[in-house]
């Protein structure tokens, strides 16, 4: 070890500003007029089609070709963990990728900062019946931007043996039904202290908001060029405390907890159900991560306010971008119009067990996917505020919820507070 | 630096060694001045590292304070140019009493855990002279062995150990009978949090330290610890008297090494979190980070990077004036 060792914080700080200053350069010409058939177009994709389903990149290629013979496409697999660093250093410089695909929380701000160009919803199949949830997510001011690509929705998970040894027969389809089975699991395992009927860590603000949204409630709402938080309203205040109560009987899971490791929990056989991405289940299976000797089952969360209806579910999932630097975008909307066509959004959704991206391939999905296709027929998504991504980064909702769950605040207090707090980001 | 235009520049780079060699007898002071003739070898030989240091550090630096001046956001980092709004970025940050209470956290952080590394790694060092040749052959290697552990490694080893459900701390706690620390947060309140964090980064920093300080100490003359034993003076009294004198300067190095790296801390706090530290436990390094890279604000982030570099300079001013004066003296 050199003594010179002035340097490591500097070079630390020199390291952010490197990459700072890597994304200098460009003077910012973008007005490339009439795109003409380019050499070649760049394809940022995610890993997921990579694994999933990379024979539909392969056929939207070819049937790409046809249209573009001269053109070639590259294309790049990505991952979720840095896609977006990669993305602001690319974007800032001469020849950022043509086609880029954004988790749909991530399609605000880059709408917002005019990352993206410009699309026409008739140019791409199945455009009528898209996803709500995707298309909100792909849109800015009424303008077009992002194609929905697939989604995914959640249900609720639940281990079938311990739902059978408990007295619950079929799956709960209402809501009194839901909490009749908890009673009822609570009862034959209640003394096991670590036992949860029904698993929800605090922090689990997905899970939190689809109660909002069932209720009538929402984060916030657009005014003008305003938003208006909502939170504090009486139909979130009711569903929070209602969630409160629910969460507090039933889970025993951290409520200063997340998500994140609820998969590894259950598999340990001392949950009974929890709330989850259809994919969940293949970690939860996982010879090396989880126990593939479970059995389990899914059923969509029922509505609590409404038999017969479904609790909205947070729908996640991607959309694919034209980059506004691209110095071909129509060329680069063919291969995504090539990409969403019904034979390879059938390939996706049967290979993978995803959802599509339109309602009228939902029949497609598998029968022991339905119950998270059926979930993603009533959905909600978080506001498309340009800022939105600064309300995640600090932690609010979050943070709201463990303090109601814990005690340290009533429903009513911490959600003022988050609403003041929400308010203040999505405003400034 | 007055003492750069005579011959051994290398003084200066050679300071914490001469700590080691403080028992040795000073070099004769005639070799130190051997001629006034002005030579462009040293130029020559400093050249390349001074070229690498301007392209490495100085052009970032001088971009990071450009930018610090800029309303530099998604939007101005697509078009690729900022535009220039004078001190906003600063008179915002340093506007905040949000960004004061995570500078006095960030110092206090610093304090504790800059004290207890140099405390524990004196008492193992010291004990390391007292061990037995395979016994302290097996903490060396240990040491090494943590010294070499990447940080993000070390930072899920930890996260694992404090974990909600599977968590070995929780589990041995109250196993022990504590019955309160089945299933505990670590995290919940933020002192005890940063308690764990402060083990992490004390833990991983104790290597560097005590090797250092354990090499200083064989250097120090045995004769003059015993001769005060013999004048009847106690462990303590020896060590503060005789031993901690001469290892004087290798203390104030490794001290400020530990300033400058724990004023900097990032990962331990960013990662063990799950990247979502709540407010309470931000410190200026996370700050900077979330402001930049998670909320876009890239001047404003820039901004308190260029205060954070201003402070560690200050901090590093003792640093600095001890590297000359060890070369000066000698």
């Amino acid at each position: 070890m050199r003594p010179s060792k002035l340097f490591p914080a500097l070079a630390t700080v020199a390291m952010a500003a490197l990459t700072l200053s890597a994304c200098g350069g460009g003077s910012g010409g973008s007005g490339t007029g009439a795109s003409k058939e380019p050499a070649s177009i760049t394809v940022w994709l995610q890993t997921d089609a990579q694994q999933g389903w990379p024979e539909a990149v392969d056929a939207a290629t070819k049937t790409f070709a046809a249209k573009h013979p001269n053109t070639t496409v590259k294309v790049e697999y990505q991952t979720w963990g840095d896609h977006l660093t990669k993305l602001d250093a690319a974007l800032a410089g001469k020849t950022p990728p043509d086609v880029v695909e954004l988790g749909n929380t991530e399609t605000t701000k880059y709408m917002a900062a005019g990352a993206l160009a410009e699309l026409k919803a008739d140019t791409f199949q199945n455009s009528a019946s898209w996803l709500q949830g995707l298309a909100d997510a792909g849109s800015f001011d009424g303008q077009l931007y992002a194609v929905p690509y697939y989604a995914g929705s959640r249900a609720v998970i639940y281990n079938t043996a311990l739902y059978q040894a408990a007295g619950v027969a079929a799956a709960p389809t209402t809501f009194a039904e839901l909490t009749a089975a908890n009673d009822k699991l609570q009862a034959k395992y209640g003394s096991d202290k670590s036992f949860s009927g029904f698993y929800v860590p605090g922090k689990y603000w997905y899970q939190a908001m689809s109660w909002v949204y069932d209720n009538g409630g929402q984060i916030a709402k657009r005014d003008g060029d305003k938003w208006v938080t909502t939170l504090s309203e009486q139909p979130a205040v009711d569903a929070i405390t209602a969630w409160r109560d629910f969460v507090l009987k039933y889970s025993k899971a951290d409520v200063l907890g997340d998500e994140a490791k609820q998969d590894a929990v259950f598999a340990q056989g001392k949950v009974a159900a929890l709330y989850g991405n259809g994919w969940e289940r293949g970690v939860i299976l996982d010879p090396k991560t989880g126990n593939p000797k479970l059995s389990l089952g899914a059923f969509p969360m029922p509505s609590r306010v409404k038999d017969g209806a479904l609790m909205p579910a947070f729908l996640g999932g991607s959309n694919l971008a034209v980059t506004a630097k691209s110095q071909a975008p129509d060329v680069a909307a063919d291969w995504i119009a090539a990409f969403t066509d019904t034979p390879n959004m059938s390939a996706i959704v049967t290979k993978a067990g995803v959802l599509p991206n339109t309602t009228s391939l939902l029949n497609l999905v598998k029968p022991e996917d339905k119950a998270f296709a059926d979930a993603a027929q009533t959905s909600w998504f978080v506001p498309t505020a340009p800022n939105w991504a600064n309300v995640e980064k600090a932690n609010i909702l979050p943070q709201a919820l463990s303090d109601i769950l814990s005690g340290k605040a009533q429903p009513a207090d911490a959600l003022k507070s988050a609403d003041d707090q929400i308010s203040q980001l999505l405003n400034g | 630096m007055a003492s750069l235009d005579t011959g051994p520049t290398t003084g200066p780079l050679g300071g914490p060694v001469t700590g080691q060699s403080a028992g040795r007898p000073a070099r004769p002071p005639t070799s130190i001045r051997p001629s006034r003739r002005l030579s462009p070898l040293p130029y020559l030989l400093v050249g390349p590292s001074v070229l690498l240091l301007v392209v490495v550090l100085g052009y970032p630096m001088a971009r990071l304070v450009v930018i610090s001046l800029q309303r530099y956001r998604l939007r101005e980092l697509i078009r690729g140019s900022g535009e220039f709004v004078g001190l906003d970025n600063y008179r915002a940050v340093l506007g905040d009493p949000f960004f004061l209470s995570v500078v006095l956290r960030t110092v206090v952080f610093t304090a504790v855990a800059v004290t207890l590394t140099i405390v524990l790694s004196t008492a193992m060092a010291m004990l390391m002279r007292r061990m037995h040749g395979w016994a302290r052959i097996v903490l060396q290697s240990v040491l090494v062995l943590v010294w070499a552990m990447p940080a993000l490694v070390s930072i899920a080893v930890w996260q694992w150990l404090f974990d909600f459900d599977f968590g070995v701390a929780n589990w041995a706690l109250s196993s022990l009978g504590l019955d309160s620390f089945d299933r505990h947060n670590w995290f919940a309140d933020p002192k005890q949090g940063f308690v764990v964090i402060t083990g992490l980064v004390v833990w991983a920093a104790l290597p560097f330290v005590v090797i250092t300080l354990y090499a200083g100490i064989t250097q120090v003359p045995k004769e003059l610890e015993e001769a005060a034993t013999v004048d009847g003076a106690s462990g303590w009294l020896v060590f503060r008297h005789v031993t901690f004198p001469i290892l004087r300067p290798i203390y104030v190095i490794v001290a400020s090494l530990s300033v400058i790296w724990d004023f900097g801390v990032f990962q331990q706090v960013y990662v063990m979190l799950n990247g979502k530290p709540s407010k309470d436990y931000y410190l200026i390094g996370v700050y900077s980070f979330i402001e930049s890279f998670g909320v876009n604000d890239y001047g404003k982030g820039s901004a308190i990077a260029v205060l954070m570099v201003l402070m560690l300079l200050a901090a590093s001013v003792v640093y600095i004036r001890q590297m000359i004066r060890l070369g000066d003296v000698r």
